[in-house]
């Protein structure tokens, strides 16, 4: 009787000790969630080419760097999908702007673990940011009433000086991330920075002047190059001629506002628009200002190359 | 054992007199432990909470008040601070910011905004689904599941903020995405979303049609500087969904967006003394607080105020005691005739004192015992109750 008690005390405690194992077994499945994450993935997640393209440049091969941004062709208003924001979620760092120049605004859909997102633009000074007052959008809201909120540009890598800040900032994320590999983002930063004081040198003998652009989004690459700009809100530009008599008036006392001929586009103008434009004695241009934030349509091409291409542009269009 | 047969005869006969002997003692013994018992737990609990909480900003006012929400989500809701702060927190470089933002409800509930790192922070760990998402995500507590019988899956939705506003701001469909592994702790009576999910509540952020494909006039006015002009029959969309998510926008700069407190995590003392004396030295709109000192003056106010509990348990005792030798005495001269018969029925002295000893030890033997059996039930129940008290009354 005695040995038969004891016999079922050990199968009870060993069914206790096996159950607790499987319990355990199961929160070690789970841990691989977001939740309580302790380990480093070794990788990191933009927000823009232009921050792609730098954080590559810093981290070199040693970090695996992925790009979130709206495929070609994707709406303004793009939300990532579920593998998308997981890997933002494991990330070690999100490399984005920040308040001020605020880029990828999805991210205002998606959770995400505020303590490993590096704002590139807060080194920059108050004076770096460019805020556009006569774009406003008024609404309505909670407690507050109507009221509305300044456009603030988030064009930020079009000043090569501006996306040096940003560069810096991304070396100082990354170094307190992987310490180890401090050195080797401290000598590709210099060979970055390097490029980078290229650009601004040859935006120096942009000769200054007056240029018209589609949008505000152009202002940090003006502002760079000592141009005076005049501004369109030309967000969304239908594919199909649809300009009334009344806007095309409006255009033509806006353009007035400068004595410049020459209307800079952040992006392919339709033809009809630039037939239309060309009537009126307008020349357009167009230029890249990274603002679907995607990789380049030419795999062959990168961004030290597109700004180069955005300068000739500039430049020749200057000199005419 | 016929003197025992006897006894039990004797308590079996003087069933009430038993009863108000057996409950007297019951009472003097069970409530001071009892007492005892709660505030230990209340004391560990509480303790423990604040002690992983290292340090807490929020409006200047209340430290207990700004404590308890950001340890306990309480419904007194402290003022709000700008999200900036978290970033201002950031900036130094000597703590990692956990934003809390919980001023609603979901079914009685309270609705906790933060961010990710909270999970990590408080090291929560799924027990079913996934993390938060996006906007509109929610996970929920163990106890609010179980209770409501919620899980990955299904729908949970906002409470309104106010049932007689008819103007007011829409309740917010949640979807829930997972649910938490036990604690004990208030993290298991709380919903969590991002704070943003929050903001959307509050009506910071919306989703709409869009309103420059909107044709009908009695949706949308064209203003005389050609802005359009949303009418109030554009209807916010009340639950985020694959196909509305990428209307759902924020306006303004979210940093200007509000929180109740934010959690201050410092890897080390000395970020903690530093980060300390910056907000000592701030403004006269925030304060910074320590919880654990909070909550220590806490307790030694109501260790204070125990002591006369205590004092008053001794009196009681001593009270009770006086009344036991009362009623001794008093049967004692009742049962004297009883007591003659026995004599002369040949029972001895010594027989009849064993007789009334051992009632009395039966007494206090079963008093004993109902007390063990009510310390036990309380010493099961004391976590969930204190935890109760501590969350107010969602549980």
């Amino acid at each position: 009787m005695g040995k038969q008690l004891l016999v079922h005390c050990v199968l009870l405690i060993l069914f206790l000790v096996s159950f607790n194992g499987c319990q355990n077994g199961g929160g070690d499945q789970e841990s691989g969630s977001s939740f309580g994450r302790q380990t480093r993935s070794n990788r990191v997640s933009t927000v823009s080419y232009p921050l792609d393209y730098m954080t590559r440049r810093i981290a070199g091969d040693s970090i695996a760097t992925e790009l979130i941004a709206p495929p070609a062709g994707a709406p303004d208003q793009w939300t990532p999908d579920e593998k998308q924001i997981q890997t933002l979620q494991e990330s070690d760092l999100i490399i984005a702007n920040g308040p001020g120049a605020p880029f990828a605004r999805w991210m205002v859909r998606v959770s995400l673990p505020e303590s490993r997102i590096c704002h590139t633009t807060d080194n920059l000074d108050l004076q770096d940011f460019i805020s556009v007052k006569d774009y406003r959008v008024v609404h309505r809201h909670g407690p507050e009433g109507e009221h509305s909120h300044p456009f603030m540009v988030a064009q930020t890598w079009l000043d090569p000086l501006t996306a040096k800040k940003q560069a810096q900032q991304i070396a100082v994320a990354l170094e307190t991330g992987y310490p180890e590999m401090a050195s080797v983002f401290r000598d590709n930063l210099r060979g970055l920075e390097k490029d980078l004081d290229g650009l601004a040198a040859r935006m120096e003998v942009i000769p200054d002047g007056q240029v018209i652009t589609s949008t505000p989004r152009l202002k940090f690459l003006t502002r760079a190059a000592g141009l005076e700009d005049t501004h369109l809100l030309w967000f969304d530009l239908p594919q199909e001629p649809s300009w009334s008599a009344t806007e095309e008036q409006d255009f033509v006392a806006r353009a007035k506002q400068s004595n410049s001929k020459n209307i800079l586009f952040d992006t392919a103008p339709p033809d009809w628009l630039k037939n239309r434009l060309n009537a009126l004695g307008y020349q357009t241009y167009s230029l890249n200002s990274f603002s679907h934030g995607g990789l380049p349509e030419d795999a062959n091409s990168d961004f030290i190359r597109i700004m180069n291409e955005n300068l000739e542009t500039l430049q020749n269009g200057l000199s005419q | 054992m016929s003197w025992l047969n006897l006894v039990i005869r004797y308590i079996q006969y003087h069933k009430l007199k038993t009863l108000i002997l057996v409950a007297s003692i019951f009472l003097t013994a069970f409530l001071p432990i009892t007492i005892m018992i709660l505030l230990a737990q209340f004391n560990e609990k509480i303790i423990s909470r604040a002690e992983s909480t290292p340090l807490v900003i929020g409006a200047r006012g209340s430290g207990l008040d700004l404590t308890l929400h950001a340890l306990y989500f309480t419904t007194k809701r402290p003022d709000k601070i700008p999200y900036s702060m978290a970033a201002e927190i950031r900036e130094t470089g000597w703590a990692r910011p956990v934003p809390i933002y919980s001023q609603f409800t979901a079914r009685g509930f309270p609705i906790v905004g933060t961010s990710l790192d909270y999970f990590k922070f408080r090291n929560l760990q799924l027990a079913q689904g996934q993390s938060l998402s996006r906007l509109g995500d929610c996970v929920l507590g163990s106890q609010i599941a179980r209770k409501l019988q919620l899980g990955p899956g299904d729908r949970l939705l906002s409470d309104p903020d106010n049932i007689l506003d008819l103007g007011g701001q829409y309740p917010l469909k949640m979807l829930v995405r997972g649910v938490l592994e036990p604690t004990s702790t208030p993290d298991d009576w709380a919903v969590f979303v991002d704070l943003k999910t929050t903001w959307v509540i509050e009506g910071l952020g919306h989703g709409h049609q869009n309103l420059a494909e909107e044709t009908d006039d009695l949706k949308v006015e064209v203003r005389s500087d050609g802005t359009l002009q949303a009418t109030a029959a554009v209807l916010p969309f009340m639950e985020i969904t694959d196909s509305n998510i990428d209307s759902f926008h924020f306006h303004g700069e979210t940093a200007d967006f509000p929180v109740t407190a934010v959690i201050a995590v410092a890897p080390d003392e000395k970020s903690e003394t530093l980060l300390m004396g910056h907000f000592q030295a701030g403004g006269d709109e925030t304060q910074l607080v320590q919880p654990v000192g909070v909550i220590e003056e806490l307790m030694s106010l109501v260790f204070q105020v125990k002591k006369f509990f205590d004092l008053n348990a001794i009196l009681i005792a001593i009270a009770t005691l006086f009344l036991l030798i009362l009623v001794l005495v008093l049967s004692q001269r009742l049962r004297q005739r009883e007591m003659q018969t026995m004599f002369k029925l040949g029972c001895s002295r010594g027989t009849m004192l064993l007789l009334q000893l051992s009632e009395l030890a039966i007494l206090f033997l079963f008093s004993s015992l109902m007390v063990a059996v009510a310390v036990w039930a309380v010493w099961i129940l004391a976590g969930d109750v204190v935890q109760s008290l501590l969350i107010g009354s969602h549980g």
